[in-house]
């Protein structure tokens, strides 16, 4: 069960989002159901700090309070790390960028045009649905790194190998679209991580079941996506 | 002895800065002639050297003013690469042809001639690589601080040559000889240790100075811009009274009809004025590093003007980047440019920047859209790759090795859905 939460100032425009999802809910017959609709920032995290179950939240950025969109997404952030959050906004000059990254925001819906907003917040809803049962029903593990101030989580699946980086205090992550760099030793990764990851040379640590292929003559691994790392013969037994 | 001459002038000019007449050719060659003749006649050989030295340096000042430093340089540099060349020649044709065969007159003519044709091939390309090494837009003799080692090196040569033979107990035993000449040996390297410090230091100043320059040049474009903007707001509100004046005009004849047609037709287009973008660099404002907010602005400029669809989104004030600015810079204008060029490639070009004030520090993220020709994430990022043709891929790995010396930098590269981004974690302190 989803709840969903919606903060607008606007009496009449919280109306109408409110009828928008209802109405969705109903005829798409979803596991959702209002639970809140307010103008006041601070009673909509009253009620967020009491809830248990995951949450949609449908947010405007300007609330006329002395808290904005942002900051209550931020705070919501840490009550429900996992919930849906969706900003209403007039603001188009603001690019969708900052807000996913800042409070993982998961779409944007401008309210400028009525027609438009109707469909994107069904859309939304739906793929939040979407998303909700994905994650409960997928027992995948996460690996979860801390990169600066922000956290990262990776599919395991996702993940090829640690690399040491140039610089000592510094080991990258190869996944299969992006690399991200963070602090740590590939010695201190070892230990955290399950029983499929196998260091293979001083400076790789290697995820073995995304391994196409390996050549022990010239000490290569191949993986999945065409990358490729060296191994030494000394640790080659692990494999 | 003339032909040892003529190859001699010969080396020098394939060395030389500025091409070479035959008139002057020819004056050079009766020059070193000149010096040389006595020298080898009465076979004084130090002393003659030197004299060969001073005729070249002599003319190379005289015969071209203006590159005159470079002359007398290039014509020691001549020198050398006329012995080194000489040498290597000298047993060429003794090795490749036996000795019965070659004491022949016409077969020793013929070697002769072939060896003269090699030593002035070898020169020449020798002396196109010298030069472009060398004297060439960034080349090291072009380097102001070049020059002031050169100068100190001769100059410290000269003193201790001077110093050596003035020096009472010369004659001495061979214990005080050593000990003199080591004293003055590492007095040398111990100068010129020195002298190579502080040119090295004098270097990065300049190049500090030039990137300052740079960004000076960058926020005049960048003031510009604003001032065009301004320009545009102010007619814009100019336009926009005249209209306020007009609409009322309709409505006091209650002219609906017309006034219909005059908003379909007036108005609402310029609602697209409005979203023309040319007013998307304000959010620089919010950057107060000066050389940072040049930067950006020029490259989103002119990545604007290339008729890229530019995002960029800056909400809070960044007052600290937390590393060197001039890196930062380096590294900052590498990505943009990269993302410039990848976008463009595209049917709907379009960069996203932003810039975002965390507790823990500053993220980077530039993203923008690309072309899925396959080129695998991973290979983006070794040394000598690219995916333009004719060039070298050092831009990024350049980039890479800057962040590298930073502990505090961390990057994250994803390339997903048609979309790259460069997402850049600057934390304070240690991450």
């Amino acid at each position: 069960m989803l709840n969903i939460f919606v903060c607008e100032d606007n009496d009449v425009q919280r109306q109408t989002i409110v009828k928008i999802i209802q109405n969705t809910v109903l005829i798409e017959e979803l596991d959702m159901q209002l639970v809140l609709d307010a103008g006041d920032p601070y009673v909509l995290l009253e009620k967020v700090k009491a809830s248990q179950n995951t949450g949609i939240y449908f947010l405007d950025i300007d609330l006329s309070s002395n808290m904005n969109g942002m900051k209550l997404a931020q705070q919501i952030r840490l009550y429900d790390p996992r919930g849906f959050i969706i900003f209403i906004t007039a603001h188009s000059e603001l690019s969708y960028m900052t807000f996913q990254y800042r409070v993982e925001a998961m779409d944007f819906v401008l309210k400028d045009n009525p027609a438009e907003a109707k469909v994107k917040i069904r859309e939304c809803l739906l793929n939040a649905m979407e998303r909700y049962t994905l994650q409960t029903n997928k027992t995948h593990k996460v690996y979860t790194l801390q990169a600066g101030g922000r956290k990262i989580c990776v599919d395991y699946d996702d993940i090829l190998f640690f690399e040491t980086s140039g610089n000592i205090h510094k080991v990258i992550l190869h996944a299969k679209d992006r690399q991200i760099e963070f602090s740590g030793t590939i010695k201190d990764l070892t230990g955290t991580l399950d029983g499929n990851f196998v260091r293979c040379h001083r400076s790789f640590l290697v995820n073995k079941s995304n391994i196409k292929e390996v050549d022990a003559k010239n000490r290569i691994i191949y993986f999945t996506n065409g990358e490729t790392c060296l191994m030494s013969t000394r640790m080659m037994k692990g494999l | 002895m003339l032909l040892s001459f003529f190859r001699l002038s010969l080396a020098i000019r394939n060395v030389w800065p500025q091409r070479m007449s035959l008139k002057a050719f020819i004056a050079l060659y009766l020059l070193l002639l000149l010096a040389g003749m006595p020298v080898t006649l009465l076979s004084c050989i130090p002393y003659g050297l030197f004299g060969i030295l001073v005729a070249a340096c002599i003319y190379g000042l005289v015969a071209y003013r203006d590159t005159a430093a470079q002359n007398v340089v290039m014509g020691m540099i001549g020198f050398v690469l006329a012995a080194v060349t000489d040498d290597l020649l000298k047993n060429l044709p003794n090795m490749l042809i036996p000795p019965a065969v070659l004491s022949r007159q016409y077969v020793s003519a013929g070697a002769g001639l072939i060896r003269i044709l090699l030593f002035y091939y070898m020169t020449l390309l020798c002396g196109r690589l010298l030069r472009k090494m060398l004297l060439s837009g960034k080349g090291i003799l072009r380097l102001q601080q070049t020059w002031y080692l050169i100068d100190a090196a001769l100059l410290l040569l000269i003193t201790i040559y001077l110093f050596d033979n003035l020096i009472p107990g010369q004659n001495g035993s061979i214990g005080k000889m050593i000990y003199n000449n080591a004293l003055h040996i590492s007095g040398y390297l111990l100068v010129m240790l020195f002298l190579l410090l502080a040119m090295r230091r004098s270097w990065q100043e300049q190049i500090q100075t030039e990137a300052k320059k740079k960004a000076l040049q960058d926020l005049q474009d960048y003031t510009h811009n604003l001032e065009v903007m301004y320009n545009g707001l102010r007619s814009f509100k100019h336009d926009y009274v005249n209209i306020l004046l007009s609409i009322s005009g309709y409505i006091e004849n209650s002219d609906m009809d017309e006034l219909k047609k005059y908003f379909d037709d007036k108005i609402f287009p310029t609602k697209k004025l409005l979203d023309q973008g040319d007013y998307k660099l304000n959010q620089l404002s919010n950057i107060s590093v000066l050389e940072i907010k040049s930067l950006l602005s020029a490259k989103m400029i002119y990545a604007h003007e290339s008729g890229i669809d530019v995002t960029i989104d800056i909400p809070d004030r960044v007052d600290s980047f937390l590393i060197d600015t001039v890196d930062l810079a380096r590294i900052l204008g590498i990505f943009l440019d990269n993302a410039i060029e990848a976008t463009l490639e595209t049917r709907q070009p379009q960069i996203g920047l932003n810039i975002i004030q965390n507790p823990a520090g500053v993220s980077i993220i530039i993203s923008n859209r690309c072309q899925d020709n396959g080129v695998a994430l991973h290979k983006l990022r070794q040394k000598g790759f690219s995916t333009k043709t004719g060039h070298q891929g050092i831009g990024l790995s350049n980039a890479q090795k800057i962040i590298g010396s930073y502990d505090n930098v961390l990057l994250e590269t994803t390339m997903q859905c048609g979309c790259f981004i460069q997402h850049m974690e600057l934390t304070a302190g240690k991450g």
